[in-house]
């Protein structure tokens, strides 16, 4: 996360391009607003899962057998 | 006043305060401390510019986790490391000073002390705006929350940046080409008098001040302080913990994420704006499992054999929804880990002096960290409808998480941000430096950059740093005026 080399420095090996595209504030937030209250939220006591070949799923995922 | 000891030695000098290390911690130490009319001597090691030459003087032994070579990671010229920073910035949170259940009794001082210095650092670093709220979730997740991240667009060099004032600065004299060999303890007081630095050309100089700052970055201040100690009877700093705690932020792939309908639910790692919404942990998750602090993003993957993998566990139609996803990746707290260490290596440079060992360990509690982020952001996805995480097995199985580095391959397992190695205490028994940054053992020796640091949070350190610089110059400030 920390940087690009500067012209004529030794390769860093670090990553982190600086921004490139400005977005604003309010349009990130807005994007994780409108895509979380198009759900409905579980409680998180409610919230049951399992891991099934790695996939983190709500236990209701899998009442439906696999591929149907 | 510039001055390259390679070209001949300047003969004594005299200063009030001697700054070692032409960086972002001690440029800002220099000029800060100059505007208020004190004489200072900056002594940089390396050249003007980065050189493969000076490099050299930064190889060492990587023999912990760290994939990233020393010499790499850092860069011996002025403007030090700033030659190669992306420019991001974030103010540590303010439970980051007080994390008593990762540092034992936490830092010495909190975000209030660093506050005051927040807008000044932020246009030190070219950073137009570094405040902001964060906010909580629109599915009021206790757990996570949304944080903000600022960037210096283009990020600041702090040689080209503050070259010219500091040639323009008369009681400012910066020697370049002049690496610290050696300190000369008064054995009456304990305090340095003298430090002398040479160039490999045969030029030298000795500068005598009253208060002497290290700035060379994290591993250089270590190593500088391990030879020291060799040439002082461990006097410098007999502290046992010096060297130690060394922490970088674990930067890590934790899995794919397929989502349902267009939901966007983490920005892009590749386009970020000013400033960025992240998702990142929220305190009270931290305290409640004991984990190191996160934050997490996403990169672009093709999504068709995610969906593949999905449409083995899930439902068809549960399938037909999703839209798009993305790698998930993080930024995490390390644990501080005492076995997590700056030593001095069996092998010497040109001037005959060790270079530097580093070995930086993880451990389970890292490892479980990096499991919890992901499950976190999973939990969220199901939550919130956004869609389903695939966690990368090596997260799961919680071992050893950088070895089975998966991320983008720009992105290696440490993120280049060394920190700790001479924590701040609150007693001499618990740390190396002070709250003030100074070392315990030396009445007049301080520390400038991330090796005071006790705990990083998910931070980008630079911020932090640049405000730690500034209040150490007050505080020293504050010394040269009471004598």
């Amino acid at each position: 996360m920390s940087g690009n080399s500067a012209s004529g420095a030794p390769r860093s090996g670090l990553s982190s391009a600086p921004p490139v595209n400005r977005r604003s504030l309010l349009s990130g937030t807005a994007a994780l607003v409108v895509a979380s209250v198009s759900f409905t939220r579980r409680p998180t006591s409610e919230l049951r899962t399992v891991i099934v070949d790695g996939w983190l799923l709500a236990s209701t995922d899998v009442a439906t057998p696999p591929g149907k | 006043m510039i001055i390259d000891v390679a070209k001949g030695s300047p003969g004594p000098v005299t200063a009030d305060v001697c700054v070692m290390g032409g960086g972002v911690a001690g440029i800002t130490v220099a000029l800060r401390l100059a505007t208020k009319g004190y004489r200072v001597a900056l002594i940089e090691a390396g050249p003007a510019a980065p050189s493969t030459a000076s490099q050299e003087f930064y190889k060492g032994e990587n023999v912990g986790t760290e994939n990233l070579r020393v010499d790499e990671t850092r860069l011996r010229a002025l403007g030090g490391s700033s030659n190669h920073w992306g420019g991001w910035c974030r103010e540590l949170d303010a439970y980051d000073f007080n994390r008593t259940d990762l540092s034992g009794r936490g830092w010495p001082i909190s975000s209030s002390d660093l506050a005051p210095y927040l807008d000044q650092a932020a246009a030190i670093l070219g950073v137009s705006s570094a405040t902001g709220a964060d906010l909580p979730l629109a599915s009021s997740d206790e757990n996570l929350q949304t944080i903000q991240m600022y960037f210096a667009v283009p990020p600041t060099r702090f040689g080209e940046r503050y070259g010219a004032a500091l040639s323009a600065t008369p009681n400012v004299g910066v020697f370049l080409n002049a690496a610290v060999t050696s300190a000369e303890r008064d054995a009456d007081t304990g305090r340095i008098a003298a430090v002398t630095a040479r160039s490999l050309a045969g030029g030298s100089l000795t500068c005598r001040a009253r208060f002497f700052v290290l700035a060379f970055g994290t591993v250089e201040n270590i190593r500088t302080l391990l030879l020291w100690n060799r040439l002082n009877g461990g006097l410098i700093s007999p502290s046992d913990d010096l060297g130690r705690y060394y922490m970088q932020h674990l930067h890590q792939a934790l899995g794919e994420f397929a989502t349902i309908d267009g939901a966007t639910p983490l920005p892009p790692s590749n386009s970020p704006g000013n400033p960025t919404v992240f998702l990142a942990s929220t305190e009270k998750v931290l305290r409640e499992k004991g984990l190191g602090a996160f934050r997490l993003y996403s990169a672009e993957i093709n999504c068709d054999a995610l969906v593949d993998s999905l449409r083995g566990v899930v439902s068809g139609a549960f399938c037909s929804a999703v839209t798009g996803g993305g790698r998930l990746l993080a930024t995490c707290e390390q644990r501080p880990n005492r076995d997590s260490r700056i030593s001095l290596a069996a092998v010497d440079d040109a001037f005959g002096q060790s270079r530097v060992r580093l070995d930086w360990e993880i451990d389970t509690g890292d490892a479980h960290t990096l499991l919890e982020a992901g499950l976190e952001f999973g939990r969220y996805l199901i939550r919130s409808g956004l869609g389903r995480l695939r966690i990368n097995p090596d997260v799961l199985a919680g071992g050893e998480p950088l070895r089975g580095w998966t991320a983008l391959p720009s992105a290696p397992g440490a993120a280049g941000h060394q920190l700790g190695g001479a924590r701040m205490s609150r007693e001499p028994s618990d740390g190396v430096t002070d709250s003030n940054c100074r070392l315990w053992a030396t009445g007049n020796l301080y520390i400038a950059g991330g090796a005071v640091f006790r705990t990083s949070g998910h931070a980008n350190p630079t911020l932090t740093i640049t405000q730690l610089a500034l209040r150490l110059s007050d505080e020293l400030d504050r010394r040269l005026m009471t004598g």
